[in-house]
């Protein structure tokens, strides 16, 4: 990682031009200056906190780039309404740092050079909204849960951090599914249950991406002011990209949000060879053609406004040797193989859409296959209690449509990649073991 | 505004819902059953507006479905 300006959550060494480990308390407070005791004096209320996060317009860098101060005070509003009917249940905080997004690596990134930042945005967070527990969520086996675990045991927080592991399933990190497992359930999303409402155990909890904390800690040490300072005013601040595919230097990097894709694309050290589309947003984001996306502002809505969706911040560059019809078939397979099987839609539809993606992939595909595949797709879309389904579906749309000349090649029996496809070579998207499909229902993989 | 008023909200859970199909007999105006068995809503989503003239049927729908994965609600 360079030596830039900009860089606010990685500590990147200004002389080397290394990101630091600051996993010592002392070093990490002698790098980012000591947190405010917010919540304790009387001029740093939890309101004057709230208020710094509305100025600052933070929005969640785990998927849906929601108003972080709006959620807080839903959260706020409802366990205030609790309190009034019932026994009074206290607010919860959960910091998802599940990263269930196979290429995402920002959240890792972050934990592993600044644990104490998100540590310090949970303390934050929880001040905000008077939770009196906070758990941080790693998915089992995380590389991370070591670095956190030690940097837990070095703190005395007002509020005690507890290091959770729910399985390591894509649905599993989405927060109502968060916040069940939280509470003794599966890690299985719950329809029609909003976890700032009704979450772990009942109780309003709030949840937020790791990366989403990080900043929320410096807004607490800087004001929402300093914040918003910086980036698309629409979506203020800084941001880490995973970037990876056919670029110099893949990983993790920190830009104001509205930097030109093409200049993030650079500080990898550019393109290393001829790319088509781009993957942005990850497994649940979509494809957007390379000519179209290298001017867009990083930033929610300009991406959007070409297709395409920032969710947890990946953009992967598709080297055009590489089969995007395999790649998106391997990929859809996956994610099928990762739905919790609870809902019909998503269970058998999810599968049929990765057949037919099969056929499209080999060299006998035909038009029927085709035209099943698209009204499946339209099929399965919104009816699921999650969004999963919905996100496979993005991906698998904008992947037909962005690389349609390919499609069509099949089709004629023919596929434009060079690349030899097996074995997985460098570039590839990237699969994690996956399981058998289809799922029956939720079971022991997702206690 | 168009078309006839929605005076209630036909709420399909489909964690619940096991691919009976009692409700696309009862209320085949506003579901049908995809290729899998599970129905599928006129206006696309988990959620149908009911008119008033078909209150009548969706609670019987509701009543009929032996998992009871739908309910009635004031939108
Ligand atoms: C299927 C699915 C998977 C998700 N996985 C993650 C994840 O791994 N990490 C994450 O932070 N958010 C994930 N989300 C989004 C969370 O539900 C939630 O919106 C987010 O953690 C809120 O944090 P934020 O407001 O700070 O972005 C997922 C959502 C869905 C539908
Ligand atoms: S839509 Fe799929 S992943 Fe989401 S809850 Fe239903 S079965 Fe599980
Ligand atoms: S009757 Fe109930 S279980 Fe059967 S398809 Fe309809 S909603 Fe599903």
């Amino acid at each position: 990682m360079a030596t830039r300006v900009g860089v606010r959550l990685i500590p990147v060494d200004r002389e080397t031009g290394q990101a630091r480990v600051l996993s010592d308390l002392g070093a990490h407070v002698a790098w980012y200056g000591p947190m405010p005791r917010w919540g304790k004096a009387r001029d740093a209320k939890p309101a004057a906190l709230l208020e710094e996060i509305e100025r600052s317009g933070l929005r969640g860098r785990g998927g849906g780039w929601f108003p972080t101060a709006r959620k807080m005070r839903a959260v706020i509003a409802s366990a205030a309404e609790r309190s009034s009917m019932s026994s009074g249940r206290k607010p919860v905080l959960i910091a998802n740092a599940m990263e269930g997004e196979p290429a995402s690596t920002k959240d890792a990134v972050l934990l592993s050079h600044a644990p104490h930042l998100v540590l310090d945005g949970m303390v934050a967070a929880a001040a905000a909204v008077g939770a009196k527990e906070a758990y941080i969520a790693l998915h089992r086996g995380s590389a991370v849960i070591a670095v956190v675990d030690a940097a837990i045991a070095q703190r005395k927080d007002p509020v005690k951090i507890r290091l959770i592991t729910p399985p390591a399933r894509y649905v599993a990190s989405e927060e109502s599914a968060l916040a069940h497992w939280a509470g003794n359930g599966l890690a299985v999303p719950v329809f029609d249950e909003r976890p700032f409402e009704h979450g772990m155990n009942g109780r309003p909890t709030l949840v937020q991406n790791a990366e989403t904390l990080a900043h929320l800690a410096l807004i607490a040490r800087h004001g929402g002011q300093w914040f918003a300072d910086r980036g698309d005013p629409q979506a203020p601040g800084t941001t880490l990209v995973s970037v990876g595919g056919s670029v110099a230097y893949p990983g993790v990097i920190e830009v104001p949000t509205g930097t030109p894709v093409d200049e993030i694309l650079r500080l990898c050290g550019g393109l290393t060879g001829p790319v088509d589309a781009l993957l942005t947003g990850g497994y649940g984001g979509a494809w957007v053609r390379r000519d179209e996306l290298l001017a867009v502002p990083w930033s929610p809505e300009p991406v959007s406004a070409v297709g395409g969706v920032i969710g947890a911040g990946i953009l992967w560059a598709l080297s055009s040797q590489i089969c995007p019809m395999d790649e998106i078939a391997s990929v859809a397979h996956w994610m099928a193989g990762e739905s919790a099987g609870q809902c019909g839609p998503c269970r058998f539809g999810l599968p049929s859409v990765a057949d037919d993606l099969a056929l499209l992939a080999g060299d006998r595909v035909t038009s029927e296959d085709t035209a099943r595949l698209k009204r499946r797709l339209g099929l399965v879309i919104n009816r699921g209690a999650c969004k999963h389904p919905d996100g496979v579906v993005r991906f698998v749309s904008t992947g037909l449509h962005a690389f349609a000349p390919e499609v069509a090649m099949h089709l004629n029996g023919r596929c434009g990649a060079t690349a030899i496809t097996s074995p997985r070579q460098q570039g590839r998207l990237p699969l994690p073991a996956g399981r058998e499909i289809p799922v029956k229902a939720p079971g022991k993989d997702f206690q | 505004m168009t078309g006839p008023e929605k005076v209630r909200q036909l709420v399909l859970d489909p964690t619940l819902c096991a691919a009976h199909g009692m409700c696309a007999d009862v209320l085949p105006e506003v579901y049908e059953l995809d290729e899998w068995g599970y129905p599928v809503s006129v206006s696309g989503g988990l959620r149908t507006p009911i008119p008033a003239e078909l209150v009548s049927a969706a609670k019987r729908a509701v009543r009929s479905c032996p998992v009871r994965a739908l309910s009635l609600h004031k939108p």
